[in-house]
């Protein structure tokens, strides 16, 4: 009976003390930490996404509210802005919001280099004389995008370029940091035509590399009325600022690489 | 010092508290996919079970033993594990803010982990004084450590190789984790008395 009762008196004065230690402990050691950085995190979608540059959501709110960056970097909580903005005290204005485009037709359709057998992924395949596929600058299509896209609106199939899901797709940009060909670029979310092709190369050689890719022939620059189309280095780009999405350069596109943004490109364009 | 040598030589390769004891399977899996992850989990674990040891052994002798109630070990020492890494994780908040963001979730994470309470216990079985409880603790968390790095060090590799969609992530870790135990079994009978 003794044992019993000196048993519950050690057991129960070690779990006593063991909470006055810590209730005295949160007291003296208590961190002060900014009230603002709770709420914004609160209203940041917890996706740590890292699309604004920062590790984690909450690295992000730590750093607006420290270090004065801005409050609209967040690609999914754009129309968020204006509240981070009031809980900061400052004006903000929301961003305008992107969408990832793949500048590929399709890789897998062209000759290959050589039989490539390695690591299934983009980065490694790159290392070997810039991949399998004689274009030098199209898709390799192992799908590293795929792979850090915290959304999963990137798919594919074998090796064939991958698809984004527009509705998905949040234009965070971790795929086009990770894609190691560049072919991944930011474009505003409005529907508007892109080019799904990414060489330099001079009209002969994408003829012998690629069935659909740009040779360079600059009937869309001609078409555009609103000069939104420029060529650099044999590599079309749009200038989103001045386009108005009038249509006339996919009309007027040869290869039928010019794409409207949100259509499936892959196969398509192939066929016709 | 010879003593203190082959405690710690023994903890840290031939008794490895993963490898040779199967303590601390659950971290030992979940966190071994990175090097960097299971570096700091390695570290908190050194820290935590050098801790723990120093603090266990003392309540073993003034309170436990003193009041001859030593069948309590177990509940009492999770108790105290559990309560010191709360006191600690709050103390490293306040003082170094660049240790908890190396420690970071880390901590939280092992106080009921049965390799903490394993080296306690084992501190106690075996009889140690202050100073080799100490060694103890420190060589069971390096083991620990030492242990999970390779780990993750051979995981990091196999995901960029091809692997039967079958064998992936959990399957092939046991097998690895297995062939690990055996190839540190080669250490059993080091030191024959």
């Amino acid at each position: 009976m003794n044992t019993i009762i000196t048993a519950v008196i050690v057991l129960c004065s070690c779990g006593f003390l063991a909470g006055v230690a810590l209730a005295i402990a949160s007291r003296v050691f208590a961190v002060k930490t900014d009230p603002r950085v709770e709420q914004i995190e609160k209203i940041l979608p917890g996706a740590n996404c890292s699309g604004c540059g920062n590790p984690s959501c909450y690295a992000y709110a730590k750093s607006m509210v420290e270090d004065n960056a801005a409050p609209n970097l967040c690609v999914l909580a754009q129309d968020k802005a204006e509240e981070i903005g009031r809980i900061l005290g400052k004006e903000v204005t929301a961003a305008e919001p992107k969408i990832a485009v793949i500048r590929c037709s399709d890789g897998a359709l062209g000759p290959k280099q050589f039989e490539y057998s390695g690591i299934p992924s983009c980065r490694a395949a790159g290392f070997f004389c810039g991949g399998d596929n004689a274009c030098q600058y199209s898709c390799l299509g192992f799908g590293d995008c795929i792979r850090v896209c915290p959304f999963g609106a990137l798919s594919h199939q074998d090796r064939k370029t991958p698809e984004i899901d527009p509705e998905v797709c949040t234009g965070c940009g971790n795929c086009v940091a990770e894609c190691p060909k560049q072919a991944i670029i930011l474009v505003p979310k409005k529907a508007l035509p892109h080019i799904a092709c990414n060489t330099k190369d001079k009209g002969k050689i994408v003829r012998q590399n690629c069935q659909v890719g740009c040779i360079s022939c600059g009937k869309c620059i001609k078409t555009c009325p609103e000069e939104a189309i420029v060529m650099q280095d044999d590599l079309i780009s749009f200038d989103y600022s001045k386009c108005n999405a009038c249509g006339k350069c996919i009309e007027a596109c040869p290869r039928k690489i010019i794409v409207q943004l949100g259509d499936t490109k892959t196969g398509e364009a192939v066929n016709q | 010092m010879e003593q203190l040598f082959i405690i710690f030589f023994s903890v840290v390769v031939i008794n490895n508290f993963i490898l040779a004891k199967f303590l601390g399977l659950c971290p030992f899996f979940g966190v071994s996919r990175e090097l960097k992850s299971a570096t700091s989990m390695g570290l908190a674990v050194i820290f935590v079970m050098t801790i723990a040891s120093i603090v266990t052994w003392f309540i073993n002798r003034y309170v436990l033993i003193a009041y001859q109630v030593e069948f309590l070990q177990t509940i009492v020492f999770i108790l105290v594990i559990a309560a010191l890494v709360q006191l600690v994780e709050l103390f490293i908040a306040k003082t170094s803010p660049m240790l908890q963001r190396v420690l970071g979730i880390y901590l939280p994470l092992i106080t009921t982990n049965c390799a903490v309470l394993g080296v306690c216990l084992l501190n106690i079985k075996d009889d140690y004084n202050l100073i080799e409880t100490i060694i103890h603790g420190l060589g069971a968390g390096l083991g620990f450590t030492l242990a999970i790095c390779i780990m993750a060090g051979i995981r990091e590799r196999l995901s960029v190789c091809r692997v039967p969609p079958s064998m992936q992530g959990f399957p092939l870790s046991f097998v690895i984790g297995c062939l690990m135990a055996l190839s540190f079994f080669g250490f059993q009978g080091f030191f024959t008395h």
